[in-house]
């Protein structure tokens, strides 16, 4: 999956427009990045890539280019 | 496997009580924004939740819960061998609530009485634990009480929980029945307690400071005030109830379609639609109450059937039910019941005024 193929696919998890993302971005400043899309965000992490997020490692995401690593 | 079965023992009845107190999530907007407010009803699927009167316990709810069970389903109290409460609010540090409601419901002293201290699992754990007693004994009834005023625990500036509890008792009476079983699956996570805490005023850390600190989720608390990791509480709903709920059914040969209800403890409706997406049940198999009552913890059960059935008459349904969160704790459990005897929810403002202690008096 490329980069922007993750990107479209996190931006939906989000509930953002398409292109709005930007790896360098920090997700303290995205305000679609709420409670509720954190939860998204574990769904789509664990029924697209069988990755089981932590609470641990959500807190530790400080930019989108942290999650696009675990997209794997 | 904590696998369960105990034979000869049906669900005779259930009833449900709300305090007489309702709350809108839409009176908080004046308080967090209406912004806020709305989101918290888009993810949660709360619109209203019934909080306790500040006089009124869990017992006290639980209390008007049996009560009402009772006049609807006439039994001899001298039957009744044994009265669990399943409550993390106590009305006393010390005795145990149950025994209170056993001197207030007029049982026998030929009763086993206790209280069970969990939460959302704690009606399929207070089944389990009722079952048990009826199967080892001769007794021909048991009643199981969860009571619950997890609201009065809640920091009224904790935008994540405070529109999210709803206060409730429930009342649910099993007796022997030849050829009916119930047949139950127990789990528990106790490394991760620390993902719902109510840290102070317990014995570990009894009278702390009242000091309010800002927590990692960005809410302001004290400890004594209920913590809740949301992702991690979360995480976990969606990853282990699923696989308890697999793992019951092929221990019991039977699979999802069989049952005509799916009763999930209500903790949010995004939860609950996870969770029924994953066991592959169909949506309109899975009732909702949290969008009236909130999350009730473990009257969320015998609140959800109460609130479908309590009007309907003369069909006998087989229930799914599926109980978890603070712990970690979880089980499933399948009955079949008669909906004649699943009564409507009722309202109380009840409370044993004489319950209150006074310096000099006793």
């Amino acid at each position: 999956m490329t980069e922007k193929e993750k990107l479209a696919m996190l931006e939906e998890t989000l509930e953002m427009d398409e292109g709005t993302l930007a790896p360098e971005m920090k997700l303290e400043n995205i305000d679609e990045y709420n409670s509720m899309a954190k939860l998204s965000l574990i769904v789509m992490m664990d029924d697209e890539f069988g990755v089981k997020l932590s609470s641990a490692e959500i807190k530790g995401f400080k930019t989108v280019e942290d999650i696009l690593a675990k997209m794997n | 496997m904590p696998f369960f079965n105990n034979e000869n023992i049906s669900i005779a009845a259930m009833a449900c009580a709300v305090p007489d107190n309702l709350v809108t999530v839409d009176s908080f907007s004046n308080a967090f924004g209406q912004e806020v407010t709305e989101r918290f009803t888009d993810g949660t699927g709360i619109k209203q939740m019934y909080k306790a009167l500040p006089e009124q316990t869990a017992g006290d709810i639980a209390y008007a819960a049996a009560e009402n069970l009772m006049e609807h389903y006439p039994v001899d109290k001298d039957k009744i061998g044994a009265l669990i409460l399943v409550t993390q609010s106590p009305d006393y540090r010390r005795p145990a609530t149950a025994c209170v409601l056993q001197k207030r419901l007029g049982l026998s002293k030929d009763c086993a009485v206790m209280d069970i201290g969990l939460g959302c699992s704690g009606f399929v754990y207070g089944l389990q634990v009722a079952g048990s007693l009826m199967a080892s004994s001769d007794m021909e009834y048991a009643m199981l009480l969860i009571g619950e005023t997890a609201s009065k625990l809640v920091n009224p500036q904790d935008k994540s929980i405070v529109m999210m509890y709803g206060d409730a008792g429930a009342a649910v009476l099993l007796k022997r029945e030849s050829g009916n079983n119930i047949k139950t699956l127990l789990r528990s996570d106790g490394s991760k307690y620390e993902a719902i805490v109510l840290p102070a005023g317990g014995f570990r850390d009894m009278n702390p400071s009242h000091e309010i600190f800002m927590c990692s989720d960005g809410n302001e608390r004290s400890l004594y005030d209920i913590f809740m990791d949301g992702t991690a509480v979360f995480s976990f709903s969606i990853n282990e109830i699923p696989v308890a709920i697999k793992d019951y059914l092929e221990v019991v040969g039977k699979n999802i379609e069989e049952f005509d209800v799916i009763a999930l403890h209500q903790a949010n409706r995004f939860i609950l639609k996870q969770i029924t997406k994953r066991i592959k049940a169909k949506t309109e198999k899975v009732p909702l109450s949290l969008d009236r009552y909130g999350n009730t913890g473990g009257i969320s059960i015998p609140l959800t059937l109460c609130d479908k059935y309590g009007s309907t008459d003369e069909e006998v349904i087989k229930v799914l039910a599926s109980g978890f969160g603070i712990g970690l704790s979880w089980g499933v459990t399948s009955f079949e019941i008669d909906t004649t005897n699943i009564y409507p929810v009722i309202l109380t403002s009840d409370y044993y005024a004489e319950g209150k202690f006074m310096p000099g008096e006793y």
